[in-house]
């Protein structure tokens, strides 16, 4: 699996197409299993199958959301981010509950609608960037590298996650 | 039942106020009421009153986001879609959700909104957003008012307060 730094050092185009094949490969992933193999955690903490394609569908939006504001703003705008946000989700969002293969389709929607949007940007809009609490000045382009990666890491837990392990 | 006008005309300490009654408002709402009943919509447009808890509870987070933009930054602009929410019963699977649960969650997520929104002085809540980019903000309808966070909560207070209380009255009978 690519590293975040590794994805970083890819042209813009190459992360956008990786970004482009993920609903595929989660519904791949997905196939022929039960909903009691999906919703099942490799133990009380870990995620189930499920729960991280919830998690994946949630920071979609949330990412479209920070990239489409910094499109529209001329300044570095300073965001909201809270990294103990995502356990909440999971949570209050009631993500075991959830259908895996609609969840997939919620995401490859707004996967879809993010491509285009990057697709959209000319390369000096892709280096506008946020001011992000922890991390600083974060870029689109430090945003495609995240979900590039994002993507990666919640496919190998999926993985994981179906065979039992953490 | 006040509309968005008089909300906005009363003090923004009055509208907090209201707010902070909602939860154990929807929790009354739903108390005693089978999952039969709380996931019946009333027609097939109109949503469940499960549906408009995991709502309620939802717009929470948005609107913890948008405060803390607006307090945080000079005049920004604000991205809002315009059918965003349409879309959550079914993207966010509203249907499986326990009602229960999304009512406590509600109040959870609350208590950080109300934190938020009486962080510091309360004038800060009058810091505005660009009228132009309120377009977005405060779609579908841009001519509500200007881009001040202290509107922003009139609208909150709509869905949170008695319409949603009506409405879901109105669907768990």
């Amino acid at each position: 699996m690519a590293t975040r730094e590794e994805y970083a050092k890819q042209p813009f185009e190459k992360r956008v197409d990786r970004m482009t094949r993920t609903a595929d490969e989660l519904a791949a992933a997905i196939r022929g299993r039960s909903g009691a193999e999906l919703s099942r955690r490799p133990d009380p903490k870990n995620w189930a199958a499920n729960e991280c394609i919830a998690h994946l569908r949630d920071v979609e939006e949330v990412y479209l959301a920070r990239a489409r504001a910094i499109a529209i703003n001329d300044i570095d705008i300073k965001i909201y981010a809270d990294s103990a946000a995502v356990e909440r989700w999971a949570t209050n969002r009631q993500y075991l509950r959830w259908d895996a293969v609609e969840a997939v389709a919620s995401f490859r929607e707004l996967r879809d609608e993010f491509v285009a949007f990057l697709r959209s940007l000319a390369p000096a809009d892709r280096q506008r960037g946020c001011i992000h609490p922890v991390r600083g000045r974060l870029t689109i382009d430090d945003i495609v590298t995240m979900l590039a990666w994002h993507d990666d890491n919640h496919l190998d837990q999926i993985a994981r996650a179906l065979e039992g392990r953490a | 039942m006040a509309t968005i006008a008089d909300y906005l005309k009363r003090p923004v300490s009055e509208r907090l106020e209201r707010m902070r009654r909602t939860p154990d408002d929807l929790a009354d709402a739903i108390r005693g009421r089978s999952d039969a009943e709380l996931s019946r919509r009333p027609d097939e447009k109109n949503w469940s009153a499960e549906e408009i808890v995991c709502h309620l509870r939802d717009v929470e987070r948005e609107y913890i986001e948008r405060f803390h933009l607006v307090l945080e930054n000079d005049d920004p602009k604000i991205y809002m879609e315009a059918d965003g929410n349409e879309r959550w019963p079914v993207d966010l699977q509203y249907h499986r959700n326990d009602t229960a649960d999304a009512a406590s969650a509600f109040r959870r997520k609350f208590a950080r909104l109300a934190a938020h929104c009486t962080r510091g002085d309360v004038s800060q809540i009058s810091r505005g957003a660009q009228a132009g980019p309120m377009r977005a903000f405060m779609l579908p309808t841009p001519a509500r008012g200007p881009g001040l966070v202290d509107a922003a909560l009139t609208p909150m207070l709509r869905v949170a307060g008695r319409g949603a209380r009506s409405r879901l009255r109105l669907v768990s009978n």
